[in-house]
């Protein structure tokens, strides 16, 4: 029986490439279970706004009624300070293509959310009551800076083939709130689709 | 001679621009330690509650023209404890002041997590009109994931979403994360099931700060603020849009003042 030993492994560097496939695995099965993913850009920084992350998008049916899932996933901040009175939000809007419009993509109305941000809660508005298009996770615990957070949030397509946008921002929020533009992905009446840089 | 007031004109100028860069850079360097978010908004009420620690706010987003709410209170156990009692004290006013057939919004944070049947029953116990509930799990480090959830029109707890979600935070991310169980519930409640709800050993505290800020909501305090008539009317018709308060659940879970086992 031919005996590998850990030093041969080593010698090889396959032991390199086990550990490199252990560390790339999980995040390429994460990355394709989604039909799209974009890395975080910033059109600006902030010393509260998260640094990395991806903003994924994913076309679901439940019988004749299409969802719209939206999670962001590996978020991460490498420094953090508060930006004043308030708290931190991570802010999902649901438009029409290229414009600031409500659209036929809403937040749903089943309003599940979930998180592992710290000490957060999930709240919507915009669009009116009902037919809101705005979703945030309002963080009220401590960031822990290079850790890895995520954040979904469930929408609905209300003519079940309608067109959209979903984009994602980091708000300081005291009263109202705003904050850097992270990204976005596009929603046609079948799919959603990467934005290239609009939809 | 020239050359010399030639020289000099160069000196300035290049001292000039050395200025310039350095100013940039500056600007630049401290962008992402002073950058703020530009809030358009009115203050119509901001007040300091000393002996509580607490401190709530009224204040109207004019971009989106909504009124919101804040309140902040200090979350170490003293802190939560004297909002506790804040809560209990309000609602102790209220009480005397309301019919006891009307409805008050609520939320309510429970001493332990409660299972699905456990807060199934609590909520037909008390005949809760569920508006969301926040459900804990544990993932294997440590972190709490909160999962927000609403009824649908015939369940209380829909499966669908509520497979989806813990099945996503166990597998997709962190496998074999526990769940821990239901340790919120907001909604509305009849005023008469409050005394009942004050002697239930599975409630931490019921939040009436909803109520405590609408009742301040008023055309008087937004006339006093500066608010035009107009806007004044639409926006007491639409009453809050949002009213921002740390879950007092994360606190508790946090330092140890929750019981970790779920009632089932």
């Amino acid at each position: 029986m031919k005996t590998i030993t850990l030093d041969k492994h080593i010698k090889n560097g396959k032991l390199a490439l086990l550990i490199l496939a252990a560390l790339i695995i999980p995040l390429v099965a994460t990355v394709y279970a989604w039909d799209t993913a974009a890395n975080y850009g910033h059109d600006d920084h902030t010393s509260w706004s998260a640094d990395d992350g991806y903003h994924r998008g994913q076309n679901e049916w439940s019988g004749s009624d299409r969802r719209i899932r939206a999670g962001d996933d590996y978020v991460k901040w490498n420094s953090y300070s508060p930006g004043g009175s308030g708290h931190l939000a991570m802010v999902y809007h649901a438009f029409k293509p290229n414009t600031n419009d409500c659209g036929d993509v809403r937040v749903g109305n089943s309003s599940w959310s979930w998180s592992n941000l710290p000490n957060v809660n999930f709240s919507t508005k915009g669009c009116g009551l009902g037919a809101e298009n705005e979703w945030r996770a309002n963080v009220y615990g401590t960031i822990s800076t290079g850790t890895n957070y995520y954040f979904q949030h469930l929408f609905d397509d209300t003519q079940d083939g309608g067109t959209g946008e979903i984009t994602v921002n980091t708000y300081w929020v005291n009263i109202g709130g705003s904050g850097p533009y992270h990204g976005k992905f596009c929603i046609n009446s079948t799919s959603v689709y990467a934005a290239s840089p609009g939809c | 001679m020239t050359n010399y007031v030639k020289w000099l004109s160069h000196k300035w100028i290049l001292l000039t621009l050395i200025i310039i860069v350095i100013l940039a850079g500056l600007a630049i360097s401290n962008r992402r330690a002073t950058a703020r978010p530009q809030e358009d908004a009115t203050i119509v009420l901001s007040i300091e509650d000393e002996p509580s620690g607490i401190s709530y706010l009224i204040g109207v987003d004019n971009q989106a023209n909504e009124v919101i709410g804040r309140i902040d209170y200090d979350d170490t156990a003293t802190g939560i404890a004297k909002y506790q009692e804040f809560n209990n004290k309000e609602l102790a006013g209220i009480l005397q002041d309301i019919d006891a057939i009307d409805t008050i919004p609520v939320k309510i944070t429970f001493n332990a997590p409660l299972g699905q049947t456990a807060f199934t029953e609590f909520v037909e116990q008390y005949q809760i009109d569920a508006k969301n509930y926040t459900i804990y799990m544990l993932e294997p480090d440590g972190k709490i994931a909160t999962i927000q959830g609403s009824p649908s029109d015939t369940e209380l707890v829909p499966g669908e979403h509520f497979n989806m979600t813990t099945t996503s935070i166990s597998q997709e991310y962190n496998d074999g994360a526990d769940f821990v169980g239901w340790v919120e519930v907001d909604g509305t409640v009849r005023v008469n099931r409050i005394s009942e709800m004050k002697a239930d050993q599975r409630i931490y505290m019921i939040d009436i700060m909803q109520l405590f800020l609408e009742s301040r909501l008023t055309d008087e305090a937004l006339a006093t603020a500066g608010v035009a008539k107009s806007v004044r009317q639409e926006l007491l018709r639409a009453g809050f849009t949002d009213i921002y308060r740390a879950p007092v659940a994360w606190n508790l879970y946090h330092l140890g003042l929750m019981q970790r086992e779920s009632s089932h």
